[in-house]
């Protein structure tokens, strides 16, 4: 059997949690997401650190990160990973709804890998976040050491 | 003494002629006795011998005698002939001649002796011979003077005393002739001595005379006496001195008291009188005369007419008078002093000085002589401007180029008749000054009591001319004077200090505003003077520029409180000595005014920081704020449409329609209202935007936009209608929203026409404005809302008429804004509508 492949999601906001997993879940793949409420959380997890410490080894297939967030925002997360030789080949996709060109040039120094803005049409969100999630999690080759 | 000699003479040849006639006889006594008594010789022989002895003694006796005559005949100074005389009164060959008449003569006594008086006579005189013999044998003893020759041809005077003797019956003269060439050469001598002399009293320039002890004209009074005194030489003779006047009469006594007492008088200026009554100054020498015994009998004296002397010496003084005069006085005083001058010297009652111009026409009457103003001519006044063509005789002298007298003026045939108020003239004297070829002036005299001559042309051409002299100079100097007043009033004017200061720290010149500013420097040094030091300031900029030589600028705080821009220059003095030129101008004002404006820039600045920081929060305010929109707003937005899109799902066959409606409202808004947000955000980034300025060519641009709409207006019928659009500067992608909001608005509002017409072009417009229209014949507007067009979320028409957030126009006046442009908009309902921009 395949190993699971997990994509990480850092996402405070419980709603839009909740649509996207719901979104995935209309192509089975919710149950392969793990969820983290901010960065620090985030963080924790990809280092196996606090209620993270027992967890399985192995990196996400790809992170989704929204950049608004209490704690740690999402760009300080998408920094920390891209300098961290361990992290920095994980994929990472910003999911927001931020259309700002400077949070765009940021991530995208930052070496983001995918920027993509929370459509405000839920089918169209759906359709967003099921792409995403198909590619990541089934159609790309993660890099080594992912889960 | 010659005579006594003839007579001598004449005796010694008559005895000796005896002599030898008694000893002829003799001879013959005893031939015939030879002869007829040979026989008694013998017996006489011893008595002959006796007679004989008798005989020879007498002889010796008269040979002695002979040569004592002979001696006596050949010493002495005068040459002796002796020549028989015809009786036809012809004189014969010299019988007898002495050594001297050879000598004198240059022949020798045989070759005399076969000459006659006519032979050694003066060629010329030859003819005079037979008079000269007939006046001696008339009165038998004549004295006269003749020229003799000399054996090569020399002449020389003698003189001849000649008498007639008779010689043996025969009658002889006996010529004593003496030689005369020094008494002649003497008389010669005196001859020409005298002849000088009567010359030189006839030709000397000076009066000449003789008086006896009394006074009375002896016998000399030469020509110069006869012209200079007016009394002829037949007139004065042995006559009282007449020309001493009554009041000099005692001072002539004392002049013939003085010679009488043997002393001379050395020039002595007298006045002595003409025997036309008029007085005439003179300088009078005297010598006494005396006789063979030593007494004084009268003098010799001469008169000097000083006249002339005195005329040059009286000029002479004018002109020192004038010259001095004329530095104290204008030119016009001068010319008036001038004429005076000349009046006086002259004798003149009037006198005129007019100036003539360059063009030798016209002339200007500068002056009168005072006393013509004030006795005789009132018809003229100054600078009253003449044509010499129209004036009258008076100007002849600038017709002739050379001074005119008219002493006959009434006479003259060209005169004109003078101006009411002229004086009369009765005779005058007009002289010309000349400067070069060009007449710059006249002067004229008139009414001298006598005839004007050479004398007043020499005064009032002398006088002339020194005071034209002085006119130059005048002139000169009142220009220059009046250029140095205009000169000094501009300086005192300055409405800056200007100062001149020696290498010693004098303060040679300070004009108005320096001694307003400082007080007068009163011979104080600058140090002193201005700053109340004792000794120069250190490094005085100033003094700098004695050793630079270069101007010095700088701004100086003076010691009243001003602020001056200073400029120090070097210059020179007339007399090459170096000087400092300092001028300051007062720009306390200026200062305060700059300082102001600094302080004001600096305000403005810190209010401009103050400004931007306010900007740029308010900016980042908007920033947050539309982030936060971007956010905050559209999350909750995307959760309501997720959640009823979830809720539709479920309820899908639950709810009735009218339910489904209202969620089908709500999916609506939703949507609305996520539209809405994104224009807003895109609005603000309009304004954000970095613009990237190229050249864009609009007409390319219009045509890609309108393909772009291609697909949205498939099926409807549409004619585009493009012109030919400008090249602009600007932003491509925005100009191409732009376009891309015009047209779209234009396709959206001509929905309704069975046929769209969009006309897209350029208006005629000077440059460098480009303005573009883009007209339709849609919906069109009403005019009362074209303002509000351009606002944000503005709309004319309901939602479900034609779409739109109403961001679009909006969009399109911001980025036209940010391009320095403008846009406007014509329109009228169901007519179409033109919307405008412009871009620079």
């Amino acid at each position: 059997m395949e190993p699971i492949k997990r994509i990480l999601l850092v996402e405070d906001d419980l709603k839009d949690i909740e649509l996207t997993l719901n979104a995935l879940s209309e192509h089975n793949l919710a149950n392969e997401i793990v969820v983290a409420r901010d960065g620090v959380e985030a963080l924790d997890y990809l280092y196996r650190r606090e209620e993270f410490k027992n967890r399985p080894k192995g990196n996400p297939v790809a992170i989704l990160l929204d950049i608004k967030m209490p704690r740690m925002d999402g760009l300080q997360v998408l920094k920390h990973l891209k300098a961290d030789e361990q992290m920095r080949l994980i994929p990472v996709v910003i999911l927001t709804s931020s259309r700002e060109s400077r949070d765009l040039e940021e991530c995208y120094r930052l070496g983001v890998n995918a920027y993509v803005v929370k459509p405000v049409r839920f089918t169209e969100f759906v359709k967003a976040v099921k792409e995403i999630g198909v590619f990541w999690a089934l159609i790309n080759e993660p890099p080594p050491g992912s889960i | 003494m010659p005579e006594m000699i003839t007579n001598q003479l004449e005796e010694e040849i008559s005895v000796r002629q005896q002599k030898e006639e008694e000893l002829r006889k003799a001879k013959e006594d005893l031939e015939i006795t030879v002869a007829e008594r040979t026989v008694e010789l013998r017996n006489a022989n011893e008595r002959l011998q006796l007679e004989l002895t008798e005989s020879k003694r007498a002889e010796e006796a008269l040979r002695e005698s002979e040569e004592r005559y002979r001696h006596l005949f050949n010493s002495g100074n005068d040459a002796v002939f002796v020549f028989p005389l015809s009786d036809q009164g012809v004189p014969g060959h010299f019988i007898e001649v002495n050594d001297l008449a050879c000598r004198r003569l240059d022949y020798s006594r045989e070759e005399l002796l076969q000459l006659s008086p006519r032979e050694i006579a003066a060629p010329e005189l030859q003819e005079k011979i037979p008079e000269i013999m007939a006046k001696l044998r008339q009165e038998g003893n004549i004295l006269f003077e003749f020229q003799q020759v000399t054996r090569d041809g020399r002449k020389f005077p003698v003189e001849i005393n000649a008498g007639v003797f008779q010689l043996q019956g025969r009658p002889h003269v006996l010529s004593i002739v003496r030689d005369i060439t020094e008494r002649k050469q003497v008389e010669e001598a005196l001859r020409q001595v005298n002849e000088t002399l009567r010359a030189t009293l006839d030709a000397a320039p000076v009066a000449i005379f003789d008086l006896d002890t009394e006074g009375r004209v002896k016998s000399l009074w030469n020509p110069a006496a006869e012209e200079m005194l007016g009394w002829r030489r037949e007139e004065v003779l042995g006559q009282f001195l007449p020309t001493v006047p009554e009041e000099s009469k005692e001072e002539f006594r004392g002049f013939r008291a003085w010679i009488r007492s043997g002393k001379s008088i050395i020039g002595k200026d007298a006045v002595r009188r003409r025997k036309d009554g008029s007085l005439i100054e003179y300088s009078i020498y005297a010598a006494p005369e005396y006789d063979d015994d030593g007494r004084v009998i009268g003098n010799i004296a001469v008169l000097t007419d000083i006249t002339a002397r005195k005329r040059i010496e009286n000029i002479r003084q004018a002109r020192l008078r004038l010259l001095e005069f004329a530095n104290t006085h204008s030119l016009d005083e001068l010319l008036t002093a001038a004429l005076d001058e000349i009046e006086a010297l002259t004798g003149s009652a009037i006198g005129f000085y007019h100036f003539l111009e360059a063009d030798q026409k016209t002339l200007s009457l500068q002056n009168w002589s005072t006393n013509t103003l004030k006795n005789l001519c009132t018809a003229t006044g100054k600078g009253s401007h003449y044509n010499v063509a129209q004036a009258g005789v008076w100007v002849d002298c600038i017709h002739e180029r050379r001074p005119v007298i008219h002493n006959d003026y009434a006479s003259l045939s060209h005169r004109q008749g003078m101006p009411e108020g002229h004086a009369p003239v009765l005779r005058e004297v007009v002289v010309p000054i000349f400067r070069g070829n060009l007449i710059t002036a006249i002067i004229g005299m008139g009414n001298k009591a006598t005839n004007y001559n050479g004398s007043d042309i020499e005064i009032v051409s002398r006088l002339g001319d020194l005071s034209w002299d002085i006119v130059e100079r005048k002139r000169a100097e009142e220009a220059v004077a009046a250029e140095r007043q205009r000169l000094f009033s501009v300086l005192e004017a300055m409405p800056a200090y200007v100062g001149l200061l020696t290498p010693d720290y004098q303060v040679a010149f300070a004009n108005l505003y320096f001694r307003q500013q400082f007080g007068e420097p009163a011979g104080r040094r600058c140090y002193d003077y201005m700053f109340g030091r004792r000794e120069p300031c250190e490094n005085c900029q100033a003094y700098k520029v004695l050793e630079t030589k270069t101007p010095e600028e700088y701004e100086w705080l003076g010691p009243d409180g001003h602020i001056y821009q200073i400029c120090d220059q070097l210059v020179h003095d007339t007399d090459g000595s170096p000087l400092i030129l300092e001028m300051g101008i007062d720009i306390t004002d200026r200062k305060q005014a700059e300082e102001e404006i600094r302080k004001l820039n600096l305000e403005l600045e810190q209010r401009v920081i103050e400004r931007t920081a306010q900007l740029e929060a308010a900016n980042q305010e908007l920033e947050a704020f539309a982030y936060s929109v971007s956010h905050d707003l559209r999350a909750p937005l995307r959760h309501i449409d997720g959640f009823l899109e979830l809720l539709q799902k479920r309820t899908a066959t639950a709810l009735d329609d009218k339910s489904r409606h209202y969620l089908t409202s709500v999916f609506d808004s939703t949507r609305r209202m996520g539209t809405l947000i994104d224009d807003l955000l895109s609005f603000s980034r309009m304004g954000r935007w970095e613009m990237l300025k190229k050249p864009v060519e609009l007409n390319v641009l219009v045509q890609e936009v309108i393909q772009e709409f291609e697909p949205e207006t498939q099926g409807r019928l549409i004619r585009w209608q493009v012109g030919a659009l400008p090249v602009v500067i600007g932003d491509l992608a925005m100009l191409r929203l732009v376009l891309v909001n015009l047209i779209s608005n234009a396709l959206k509002f001509t929905r309704p026409r069975r046929q769209a017409e969009i006309e897209i072009g350029c208006l005629p417009s000077r440059e460098p404005e480009a303005i573009i229209y883009i007209r339709d014949n849609g919906v069109g507007f009403d005019m009362k809302y074209a303002d509000n067009l351009f606002g944000v979320f503005q709309r004319l028409h309901r939602i479900e008429e034609f779409e739109g957030t109403g961001i679009g126009l909006a969009n399109v006046r911001r980025i036209v804004h940010r391009h320095g442009g403008r846009t406007w908009a014509e329109g009228k309902v169901n007519e179409g509508a033109t919307f405008y921009f412009s871009l620079p």
